[in-house]
């Protein structure tokens, strides 16, 4: 009897160690699958953070999807190709910032590149300017949704929102719950003003922040060709901050706007 | 190192505990003790010194206290000499740039132009809570409740032990005493601390680091830009998260201590439930309450010198109280604020608040809310200018220009982030009350109590691994 009722003691601890060398061995096996990161593991993240986060990117789904469908999303992509309405250099450098803020009356569509830096004069405009324009950013986005008295505008914003969200449900538009990708390709706007950056400090590298940024920038050109696009550097944090934290450094943010300067449409504001 | 880490989770806890439950019994006081310095060692290297000095003064202090027996003026003297010896090192490194500033601030008054520098210094991890528990160890010495310790290695087990060492509870060593000399650890006392230690994990992690975001979200929009009802919400959250926070840690080192045979103190009791401002402190962060009643009220004479000397009494306890959760006056402020109303309550309202009918618990609940609320407020933000702020938007009616971009009682920033946060308010709202750990209580030891316990680690994990908010409040004590 006694040796029943002692028995039941272990349960928890052996149930914790079994599910801690699969959340493991998981762990490692997406690493390899999706990854790909070298020396990965530390001692504050052992391979089951990798599972957890693998969780969290719904990698469960992707593994349940290459399961069932039997061929490749690869082809799913190659049907639906972006259409041949633009010829842009994608690996044209941009050497300056050409330095241009909201509400310029003479704006040029983003399909010509200029070849030089143009000098252009402050315009103020009426509100009715934003009634057309789109606002996609994180929780910088909110405050300015909340605070600068732009009412007409469509914000698709949330705190924490970052580059990796573009096609994941995270967003509220008129109620419900859904992706930035999904009401652009519902709804045309003549602006476009994207901000991210400060989220994904901290996460994979720069040239992996600046490769997927890019694609999300050809998406948003693909589905809504007519629209002016402004790219919204990061400013620089305090000193105090920067010395704080571990991943909203100076640094770090420097990083970005050297990719940024790549980028094929080029507005940038500050 | 903190206990809500995935590094001390799977890797020093596993290791330790198994080192723990082979080595024989007569050397794990031992072992305890140097694991606990490597627990230490990795949140604080440069520190170790220090804890490793003070257990040997006042070890010898200790024993010397003993060999001394009848000589009093001896003893009086090695007793003033190890509280100099704690309490000096104690001021050092948490007050010196408090005096420094406030004496550059006076000369700033009385137009002398000469200003003293302040000086670049860290506070050792857990000096706070170890001053005090040592310093209780060498005054019951002195009053012969306890015999001095023996063992050096026993000492420092006490001293050091890590499910205490960086946050407490204040274990004073007549608690712990017998468990030190002879402890038994079984499975079913594992198993017991395992689910304790879970509890307070997902308390700090489910709860308090979440809902400590919107805290965050308030401080980061500006206090000058919130309106009213976030004002109000944002003190909530910051209530809830620090409680939680709190009170999680405070689980956990006592599920740690249960894993390894001793039996930690209870450091809360539903404090968010109570009836009166005297009724909380019996229940939040009980340990140091007990101390600063054994070691200052009671010395001082309590509540048997009259009653002017009473009041002066308490005075002493709440200023020193405030003080010694920061090095700031706004903390003074606070414990002004608690004697205050403790005052009031002790000689008026404590009947009408305890009384049994149903209009007294609704007046008790609501007079608590506003308690709990502004004196975190106070505790949260040291600068002044800015506690006025925020304390005006929580009372608008009290300065009549405001200056805020946004009319006060605009509902809207408020009404999105309590959307946002909704589940989580909720279920602070619901788990600041004893009835889910009773709840729990009863089915721990069910197949059902299981069952939860490995959810809540896995979902605290997950939250661990993706890297969300994680500060400990009471850390840098």
């Amino acid at each position: 009897m006694r040796e029943i009722n002692r028995k039941k003691y272990f349960t928890l601890v052996i149930l914790i160690a079994v599910s801690t060398l699969l959340f493991s061995a998981l762990g490692c096996y997406w690493n390899i699958e999706y990854y790909h990161m070298e020396n990965a593991y530390t001692f504050s993240t052992p391979p089951l953070a990798m599972a957890m986060r693998g969780i969290h990117d719904r990698l469960y789904m992707t593994d349940l999807a290459s399961f069932y469908s039997g061929y490749a999303v690869d082809s799913l992509i190659a049907q639906t190709a972006p259409p041949e309405v633009l010829s842009l250099p994608v690996e044209e450098t941009v050497d300056t910032y050409t330095g241009i803020l909201a509400g310029l009356s003479a704006a040029k569509p983003a399909e010509t590149v200029p070849e030089e830096p143009e000098a252009y004069d402050f315009t103020t405009v009426t509100e009715d300017y934003f009634a057309d324009a789109c606002f996609i950013g994180d929780s910088r986005t909110v405050g300015i949704s909340q605070y600068a008295g732009i009412d007409n505008a469509t914000f698709l914003c949330k705190t924490s929102l970052s580059i990796y969200d573009y096609e994941k449900p995270k967003i509220t538009y008129e109620g419900s719950k859904t992706s930035i990708q999904e009401v652009l390709s519902e709804k045309q706007f003549a602006k476009i003003y994207l901000m991210v950056g400060i989220n994904e400090c901290g996460t994979g590298t720069p040239e992996s922040f600046f490769a997927l940024y890019r694609d999300v920038v050809m998406d948003i050109r693909r589905l809504q060709p007519q629209a002016l696009i402004f790219i919204q550097g990061n400013l620089f944090v305090t000193q105090k901050k920067s010395d704080d934290g571990d991943s909203i450094t100076n640094e770090n943010i420097a990083a970005q706007p050297h990719c940024n300067t790549r980028q094929p449409e080029g507005y940038f504001l500050y | 190192m903190v206990f809500s880490s995935l590094s001390f989770i799977f890797v020093f806890l596993p290791v330790f505990l198994v080192l723990y439950y082979i080595f024989p019994a007569k050397s794990r006081n031992l072992l305890l003790f140097l694991g606990s310095l490597v627990f230490y060692s990795i949140g604080d290297p440069n520190c170790l010194v220090l804890i490793l000095c003070s257990i040997t003064v006042n070890f010898f202090i200790g024993r010397g206290l003993e060999r001394f027996e009848g000589r009093d003026f001896e003893r009086k003297l090695l007793l003033v000499l190890s509280l100099l010896y704690n309490f000096g090192f104690l001021m050092f490194f948490k007050y010196t740039n408090f005096f420094i500033e406030n004496i550059n601030a006076l000369l700033r008054i009385v137009h002398i132009p000469w200003r003293f520098y302040t000086w670049n210094i860290t506070l050792p991890l857990g000096i706070s809570f170890y001053t005090f528990q040592i310093a209780s160890y060498v005054i019951d010495v002195y009053l012969g409740k306890i015999k001095a310790d023996r063992s050096f290695v026993s000492l420092g087990a006490y001293l050091c032990m890590f499910p205490q060492l960086i946050a407490g509870p204040i274990v004073v060593y007549s608690d712990i005493r017998n468990a030190l000399k002879k402890r038994t650890i079984s499975i079913s006392g594992f198993d017991s601390g395992l689910k304790t230690f879970i509890l307070g994990l997902s308390y700090k992690v489910i709860i308090a680091n979440r809902i400590g975001t919107l805290w965050n979200e308030v401080c980061t929009i500006g206090y000058e830009s919130i309106s009213t009802p976030l004002a109000w919400l944002g003190a909530f959250a910051y209530s809830m998260q620090l409680y939680f926070d709190f009170c999680g840690y405070s689980l956990m080192a006592v599920g740690l201590g249960e894993m390894l045979g001793f039996r930690m103190p209870a450091n809360f009791r539903h404090p968010y439930t109570a009836r009166s401002v005297t009724d909380f402190w019996h229940r939040w962060h009980i340990t140091l309450s007990a101390w600063f009643r054994e070691y200052v009220y009671i010395p001082l004479g309590g509540n048997r010198r009259g009653k002017s000397r009473t009041i002066l009494n308490l005075l002493a306890v709440w200023l020193l109280t405030g003080f010694w959760h920061g090095a700031a006056w706004n903390f003074i402020l606070w414990g002004l604020f608690i004697f205050v109303l403790q005052i009031i309550e002790k000689n008026l309202t404590l009947k009408w608040l305890n009384a049994d009918n149903i209009f007294a618990k609704i007046l008790s609940h609501t007079y608590m809310v506003f308690y709990i609320l502004v004196s975190w407020t106070i505790f949260a933000i040291s600068d002044f200018g800015e506690l006025g702020i925020y304390l005006n938007r929580l009372f608008p009616f009290l300065i009549m220009d405001t200056g805020s971009a946004k009319s006060l009682f605009d509902l809207s920033d408020c009404m999105r982030l309590m959307t946002d946060y909704a589940p989580l308010l909720i279920a602070s709202i619901i788990f600041a009350t004893e009835y889910p750990e009773r709840l729990f209580a009863r089915i721990r030891n069910r197949f059902i109590g299981v069952a939860v316990a490995f959810i809540l680690f896995w979902w605290s994990v997950y939250y661990l691994s993706i890297g969300l908010n994680n500060p400990f409040l009471y850390f840098r004590y």
